[in-house]
């Protein structure tokens, strides 16, 4: 019941907010997103609980078609109880630091968003799952293109739009065969998919892996198929890019792990090894592109696009240690990319551009800015004592089981994000003041509160992460996915 | 069968007005008369009866008197949106006609016999050829007209030629004596098979399969946006149910193993060449003409899985689905085109913002054409992809999943024009009164079928 109230909470709230009059919605959005952040905490917390009592507050299903085979199931366990909450966490920062009175439409839209994901990240059904990851596609389409700046932007949305069609078809194919091979009444439950696909030969595996691992990595995205992403977090407006870059990316990531490791797990055998060069390519193309950016904008785009190529290849590896991390890189990550969007969209309301060329030497009229940009990027860059530290060592050493070389390069890849990282700091907070033109934009008082709880989350989860992360080990224990 | 009676009283009724004056009242007589019709065939429903006053020409199962209610149901909402459009020339003349033409599908769909299904297509046609040219004034509704009336003319000579084929290697016109003979006569004769083709080719040119579709954006363009609807829904339609049902009660399957290969690669080239050719059009119009082709593939990959429960399901689903879907948007296309004066993507600049009950009614049906979820056209499809990829036809279910991905580039210009574009237009809501009422029905309609796909499918 807890579960399903994190799913409809949201829609109930998109729902309201179509017919809400025009002012104070960001209040109301407000209100609204923290109601949805104390259910997940509360959801989070209960995981603890092993009594029946809770596991029948998480679990929920009912039928819904016979006719397709699908119920209505969703659960929740520790990596999904993760991202839901991290999900929770970041909209409400999101909303606080909303400057523009939006219509209700916005919200509506925003609210939308944050319940296809919900449903993404906890639906337990074939068919369900894969309803809820299109719908994911229509606010995000609407809020890149109603709500966002640039000149071509129908065409990015467009392609954004068409690469995750793509994908998502593929996805499609898939689980319908999968669906169509399982024992007679046929069924879209996840551990009916999960079992009859592991019985499956191993060529038929092979093409549903692909099939499984296209649709995921055009989310995450991955190289080749990321072309639509930098012009998307660049284009769309900051609460926007920050519900797609720390929570629409980690669709990909949970599918890879929820949806494509259990369910083929001989393909993986003989794939698993491509599968990891290619996000390990992806990693290292993205850290180098990142060098070369001269907008902030694009610069965390290309260091999240970095971030996830990560992610993935400590999923792909199959080592406890690196799926492990890499479950907890996703939530680390995903306050980190919050956090760094939210330093650009104030650097741009300061200086008046994004071009790190044209600022300079902003710490001595933004001191609270800068503190939370340097503490946000060591996040990032993975500094010890930090979030970004103990995913990234997880999965380091999770890929150096596999190969030495995977771990030297994804290495080289942290160090090329640390030079990039301290760069833009370097750019924009140290040396001269650039232009004496710079308005002071003081930070008001939920500004300030946004950037400490974002730095808290980055030190204290590098500190004390035992709870997310034994959370984490128990989900991925109870998961068929470690050989 | 009274679902048929009162369709036919109907029409009658309507002829009769426009000599009793009753002008006035003919459109809310013909409202109700379409909504007793539904509740008649409805209320049908859970009995079979073949009525021997036609001696075994026509029978009323299940699946009949659903398709019965879903036509006139369809035909009842175009009612509702479109009926108004005729009220200043011959409001009965124009009801009777379409009361005729429903007769006629409802006779097609409930054919037990070669004859029935011949005289239904004739039914069914010829008050739509008058119907099509109706707007005189305007050339290329003569011109739909008469594209129309060739097209039909030819289609109905294939027709009875393959019927006479048939009836020689049978020996008889009703389903179940021809069933009987294809069990008996296995491998069955090159003239019976000829005949089935000849039939099927009959049937697909109503239907706009390819390749005998080229009639169709033609006609549908130069026809009145409402006839248009009518011609878009209820015709494809009931040229479905009718070769569904004859594939299936005459176990046509069981004549060879040509058949899946044939309906699959006429289910793969509309597929193909409808959304091929809908991406270049610039007229909203003939862009859904072209689209309607690719749905008819989609319906034709039914066909693949006639025999049983699945198939009729499937294709009673994406029927009606598809048939709100297209009512909706060419009803806005009509009256956008009236607004505007124009029905290329431009005229539909800015839209939602001047009329949002139009941008959001608009977007659902173009979203449940394109097949994305949450919306019940989604489900449509993917009861279609699942027909297919559980026979093994690996290439029609690629060609159909690349099919909805075309199909979602040249719907969503029309979207991105209606939101993303501001124009000079001036603010004249598009839709307004009932009609606006019935068209957010429609569109709400297609979300809740979405979120409850088994309400409609376990009728059938």
């Amino acid at each position: 019941m807890l579960t399903l109230s994190l799913v409809l909470w949201p829609m109930l709230c998109a729902g309201l907010f179509l017919l809400l009059p025009a002012e104070r919605g960001k209040s109301i959005a407000i209100v609204f997103s923290f109601v949805e952040l104390v259910l997940a905490f509360i959801a989070f917390r209960s995981l603890n609980a092993v009594d029946n009592e809770s596991a029948g507050l998480l679990v929920f299903a009912i039928p819904w078609s016979s006719l397709l085979g699908s119920t209505f199931a969703f659960s929740l366990d520790g990596v999904s109880a993760l991202l839901v909450l991290l999900a929770a966490l970041v909209y409400p920062l999101a909303l606080v630091t909303l400057r523009e009175a939006q219509t209700p439409r916005f919200f509506a839209l925003f609210f939308l968003l944050q319940a296809a994901l919900v449903g993404v990240f906890t639906a337990r059904d074939g068919l369900l799952f894969y309803v809820f990851w299109e719908l994911a596609l229509i606010p995000a389409y609407f809020l890149c293109f109603l709500w966002g700046s640039g000149e071509g932007r129908w065409r990015t949305t467009l392609r954004f739009f068409i690469y995750t069609l793509i994908g998502s078809l593929a996805m499609l194919v898939a689980l319908v065969y999968i669906y169509l091979h399982t024992p007679i009444p046929h069924s879209f439950a996840w551990d009916v998919l999960a079992s009859t696909a592991r019985t499956l030969p191993d060529n038929v595996q092979g093409v549903l892996f692909w099939a499984l691992f296209l649709a995921f990595a055009v989310k995450m995205p991955l190289v080749p198929v990321h072309s639509w992403q930098p012009d998307i977090y660049a284009g769309a407006s900051t609460p926007v890019t920050i519900a797609l870059s720390a929570l629409m990316a980690k669709m990909g990531a949970f599918g890879l792990l929820y949806w494509l490791l259990p369910f083929v797990p001989q393909a993986f055998a003989a794939y698993g090894d491509i599968a990891t060069s290619l996000c390990i390519a992806s990693l290292l193309y993205a850290s180098l592109v990142a060098l070369a950016q001269k907008d902030i904008k694009r610069l965390i785009a290309y260091s999240s696009l970095a971030h996830m190529g990560m992610i993935a290849a400590g999923i792909c590896s199959r080592s406890q240690a690196g799926v492990e991390g890499a479950a907890l890189q996703m939530f680390s990550h995903g306050v980190n990319v919050a956090g760094l969007f939210l330093i650009a969209e104030y650097l741009q309301r300061s200086t008046g551009t994004l071009e790190l060329s044209r600022m300079g030497g902003l710490k001595a009229t933004h001191r609270g800015l800068a503190t939370a940009f340097f503490i946000i990027a060591m996040g990032s860059v993975a500094l010890p004592l930090t979030n970004g530290f103990v995913g990234e060592f997880l999965m380091l050493a999770g890929l150096a089981k596999i190969s030495l070389w995977f771990a030297a390069s994804a290495g080289l890849a942290v160090i090329l994000g640390a030079l990039y990282m301290l760069r833009a700091y370097q750019q924009t907070m140290l040396g001269p003041l650039h232009s004496p033109s710079q308005r002071s934009v003081a930070l008001t008082l939920s500004d300030k509160a946004v950037f400490t709880v974002l730095c808290l989350f980055v030190v204290v989860v590098g500190v004390y992460p035992s709870p997310l992360l034994s959370a984490c080990s128990k989900a991925l224990a109870a998961l068929p996915i470690l050989p | 069968m009274t679902a048929l009676v009162a369709m036919s009283l109907l029409g009658v009724l309507a002829m009769v007005a426009e000599l009793l004056r009753l002008r006035k009242i003919i459109g809310f007589c013909v409202g109700l008369g379409l909504a007793v019709v539904v509740v008649l065939a409805i209320g049908d429903l859970g009995s079979s009866w073949i009525p021997a006053i036609m001696k075994d020409a026509l029978v009323f199962d299940n699946a009949v008197d659903i398709a019965s209610a879903l036509l006139a149901g369809i035909a009842l909402f175009w009612f509702l949106l479109a009926g108004n459009a005729y009220v200043r020339s011959n409001p009965s003349d124009l009801a009777a006609l379409v009361c005729f033409s429903l007769s006629g599908a409802i006779t097609m769909v409930a054919a037990n016999s070669l004859v029935m299904l011949f005289l239904g297509i004739e039914m069914l046609s010829i008050p739509l050829y008058v119907l099509a040219g109706s707007e005189r004034h305007r050339f290329s509704s003569n011109e739909a007209a008469l594209k129309y009336f060739l097209m039909g003319a030819f289609a109905s000579a294939f027709l009875l030629f393959g019927i006479a084929l048939v009836y020689g290697a049978a020996g008889a016109f009703g389903y179940p004596d021809i069933a009987a003979y294809v069990e008996s006569a296995k491998p069955a004769s090159p003239m019976f098979v000829a005949g089935i083709v000849l039939i099927f080719t009959g049937l697909a040119f109503k239907a706009s399969l390819v390749p005998f579709h080229f009639w169709a954006p033609d006609v549908y363009e130069g026809a009145p946006t409402p006839v248009t609807a009518f011609m878009a829904t209820v015709v494809k339609i009931a040229a479905f149910v009718t070769l569904y049902r004859f594939f299936d009660l005459c176990r046509i399957s069981e004549t060879g193993n040509v058949w899946p290969g044939f309906v699959s690669s006429v289910a793969l080239l509309s597929l193909i060449v409808g959304n091929v050719l809908a991406f270049a059009q610039t007229n909203v119009k003939r862009m859904l003409a072209y689209s309607s082709i690719s749905h008819a593939g989609f319906l034709a990959m039914s066909l693949l899985a006639v025999g049983s429960g699945t198939g009729q399901r499937a294709l009673l689903f994406y029927a009606a689905v598809y048939a709100v879907a297209t009512l909706t948007a060419l009803y806005i296309v009509h009256r956008v085109g009236i607004g505007r004066g124009s029905e290329s993507i431009d005229a539909f600049d800015g839209l939602a913002r001047q009329d949002s009950a139009a941008g959001f009614a608009l977007t659902t049906a173009l979203f449940s054409l394109a097949g994305i979820p949450p919306l019940a056209g989604f489900f449509a499809k993917y009861m279609m992809f699942s027909i297919a990829i559980e026979r093994g036809a690996w290439g029609l279910a690629i060609a159909a999943v690349l099919a909805s991905l075309l199909g979602v580039g040249y719907y969503f210009k029309i979207v991105i024009a209606m939101y993303g574009r501001s124009s000079e237009h001036t603010a004249i809501p598009v839709l307004f009164g009932l009609t606006r009422s019935v068209v957010l029905l429609l569109s709400v309609l297609l979300i809740v079928l979405g979120f409850f796909p088994d309400l409609f499918a376990a009728l059938a």
